[in-house]
């Protein structure tokens, strides 16, 4: 575990997986290109990427498995090499620890979490409910669901290995039955990938009509990554390119650096802890009718039930966000693809 | 829905003014250069329509951009293997913004800023210019081109493929899932997801048993076969099969379509039981969760490139294991 654990007080290093010595720093100073340098306290380098997903969801029937592996890369020297995953919850989630673990064991509590991923190797750590602790009485299920974004730091040797780790989350939700009904894996959004403004496709039943069976829900989440506060505005535009509408966030709350933040000094200082997340369905935060479209995309709704168009985030103060966008229909939830703008 | 005469036509989805192309050649950096315009290919692996099942295709082209955009969107022309064996239809049955007709290919253009989704409602049955909708499932491989006046224009032009299906028409939607298309540019005959599989013997025992499935589709203009292999966690081998040989791709000038496509389950293809985790550690994983978990690559016996698309169920739900393309 490489920080000061500021999240709380229960970390988790979860597993060493790797059926041989692998290894994820490297004794030389490495050439880490456009991703930033870290040294242990061992005096040992690695080269360091960031990520985060703006949205997990465990509790009340909801779980977030994240599946991390690292592709095959040849072995430096005879060594294995691989990748150290490092995964925390958000200060803007609503809780700082969660039950859950990998491989079938569970029991552990954490608000940070470690894993050792050799070359091939793969893992998932599943976060399946909500905990509440107290310095006195210890923790304990809150009966909550706990939902907010996480952040992750990927350590390797080199930028090969580095670039070779990739992960994602999936989303289950299981019904009064217990049956899975609901499952949406998302990719990351990188750090260095991150972007002011972002967009998305979107398609909304609009509201004020009678309900059918598979009527559309739109629905997103987007958190600060950044240290200034800062809102986001949410616009929808049709098919047309023509403005549908278009609303502000409350202000979100800053992140931080990883040094301010995790507490490892000022190599740190590159790392962007998300701040705060605002969610909210199209529904409540447009309130979408029929009469919020006209001329030609009025007639497409009029024949395919739905609002159709893109959608557009862009931060207030010009630093970067991470976004998150759903559908669902039915009994059923897709990712909608969101893509970073210039 | 009964016979048309507009057979095979070209939908023409969003017809705009300004220019698609430009009087100088253009510099189109790694996209392909096609009379004054560039362009960019893609494919996705696999599309579902007809049998409770839609598959929508919105695209976009965001604000910023400076020209219009043309998607070219076709369906495969090579068969299916494996599940589902067969040719795959030559026409299908959809359109945009719920204008819906027959088609082989459907151009679509769309503006800065603006946006169009595909609907493919089913595959058709076409006789001459006379064409009705087949109540079978329609899949197979789509390609995509994409083209505009300039590199930046075609590079911001974003799609994804969603899947829907109900059990019955009418019924709840109780399944969607969202792909991303592989573009032909970052294809490699290597690709590489992680899977979750309940063993064959467990599966009847849980409401909730994971069923993972996969398609491949030949990228290249030459025969060739695929290589799956199945790891655990720990990177020991657990299985492994080839498939039958996929079809070439049709070679059109810079662009590749898609050939063959070999999709099956993994409970068909590998029958993936405990018996075959043969790592210790693995083994008691899978015996503590239930699941064999691990990651599954793909690699072209020719070497050339391929795209794959990877799904599991678990209960009633579904979703995609999104898939890195690896270097040979």
């Amino acid at each position: 575990m490489r920080s000061s654990l500021k999240l709380g007080a229960w970390a988790l290093t979860l597993f060493a997986i790797a059926a041989q010595a692998q290894q994820y720093t490297t004794t030389t100073l490495p050439n880490c290109g456009k991703y930033s340098t870290f040294q242990f306290p061992d005096g040992t380098y690695s080269c360091e990427r960031y990520a985060i997903f703006p949205w997990f969801a465990a509790g009340q029937g909801w779980q977030s498995q994240v599946s991390m592996f690292v592709s095959p890369v040849p072995r430096v020297g005879g060594v294995v090499r691989g990748a150290l995953v490092t995964l925390g919850i958000g200060p803007g989630a609503t809780g700082a620890n969660l039950f859950g673990g990998t491989f079938g064991n569970y029991g552990a509590i954490f608000g940070q979490a470690d894993a050792l991923l050799a070359s091939a190797g793969t893992a998932r750590l599943d976060l399946i409910d909500s905990i509440s602790c107290v310095v006195v009485g210890g923790c304990y299920y809150d009966g909550n669901l706990a939902v907010g974004p996480l952040w992750l730091i990927i350590d390797a040797p080199d930028v090969q290995t580095l670039e070779a780790a990739t992960t994602q989350l999936i989303f289950l939700y299981a019904d009064a039955t217990n049956v899975l009904s609901r499952q949406v894996a998302v990719p990351p959004v990188f750090q260095d990938q991150a972007s002011p403004h972002w967009a998305s496709s979107f398609s909304e039943t609009p509201t004020g009509q009678a309900a059918t069976t598979n009527d559309n829900f739109m629905s997103f989440a987007v958190t600060n990554l950044s240290v200034v506060a800062q809102s986001v505005n949410v616009a929808l535009y049709d098919q047309t390119g023509t403005l549908v509408a278009q609303k502000n966030t409350p202000v979100l709350a800053a992140g931080s650096t990883g040094d301010a933040y995790l507490g490892c000094g000022a190599q740190c200082a590159n790392q962007l802890i998300p701040g705060g997340v605002y969610a909210d369905t199209f529904a409540s935060f447009f309130g979408l009718t029929a009469a919020s479209v006209s001329g030609d995309a009025a007639a497409a709704t009029a024949r395919t039930g739905t609002i159709d168009g893109t959608l557009v985030l862009r931060s207030s103060g010009g630093q970067p966000i991470a976004p998150l966008v759903v559908r669902t229909v039915g009994a059923s939830v897709t990712l909608l693809l969101s893509v970073p703008l210039p | 829905m009964t016979s048309s005469k507009i057979a095979r036509f070209l939908l023409t989805a969003v017809a705009l003014a300004g220019a698609s192309s430009l009087s100088a050649q253009p510099n189109c950096g790694s996209f392909a250069v096609v009379g004054n315009s560039c362009q960019r290919y893609a494919t996705f692996p696999w599309y579902a329509a007809g049998a409770g099942w839609t598959s929508q295709i919105p695209v976009f082209v965001p604000t910023g951009t400076t020209n219009i955009a043309s998607f070219v969107f076709g369906v495969g022309s090579g068969n299916t293997a494996g599940l589902i064996s067969g040719p795959e239809f030559g026409s299908l049955f959809g359109g945009t913004a719920g204008n819906y007709g027959y088609f082989s290919t459907s151009p679509i253009s769309v503006k800065p800023g603006g946006s169009a989704r595909l609907d493919l409602i089913s595959g058709a049955n076409c006789a001459g210019t006379n064409c009705a909708q087949s109540p079978n499932l329609g899949v197979g491989a789509m390609w995509v081109q994409i083209t505009a006046p300039d590199a930046a224009t075609v590079q911001a032009s974003t799609m994804q493929l969603i899947y829907i299906s109900a059990p019955s028409p009418g019924a709840q939607d109780t399944t969607q899932v969202a792909v991303p298309p592989v573009y032909n540019d970052q294809a490699t005959a290597k690709w590489m997801t992680t899977f979750a599989e309940t063993p064959v013997e467990s599966k009847s025992a849980s409401a909730n048993a994971n069923n993972m499935a996969f398609a491949v589709t030949n990228l290249s203009g030459q025969a060739q076969s695929v290589t799956v292999s199945l790891y655990d966690l720990y990177g020991d081998l657990l299985a492994q099969k080839t498939t039958p040989v996929l079809q070439a791709g049709a070679v059109n000038g810079a662009q590749v379509k898609p050939g063959d496509v070999f999709a099956d389950s993994f409970a068909h293809f590998f029958a993936l039981s405990l018996s075959m985790v043969t790592n210790t550690q693995a083994y008691t994983v899978a015996s503590t969760t239930g699941t064999i978990d691990g990651t599954i690559i793909f690699q072209a016996d020719g070497g050339k490139p391929i795209a794959p698309l990877v799904v599991r169920a678990a209960g009633n739900s579904n979703s995609t294991m999104l898939v890195t393309p690896l270097s040979n």
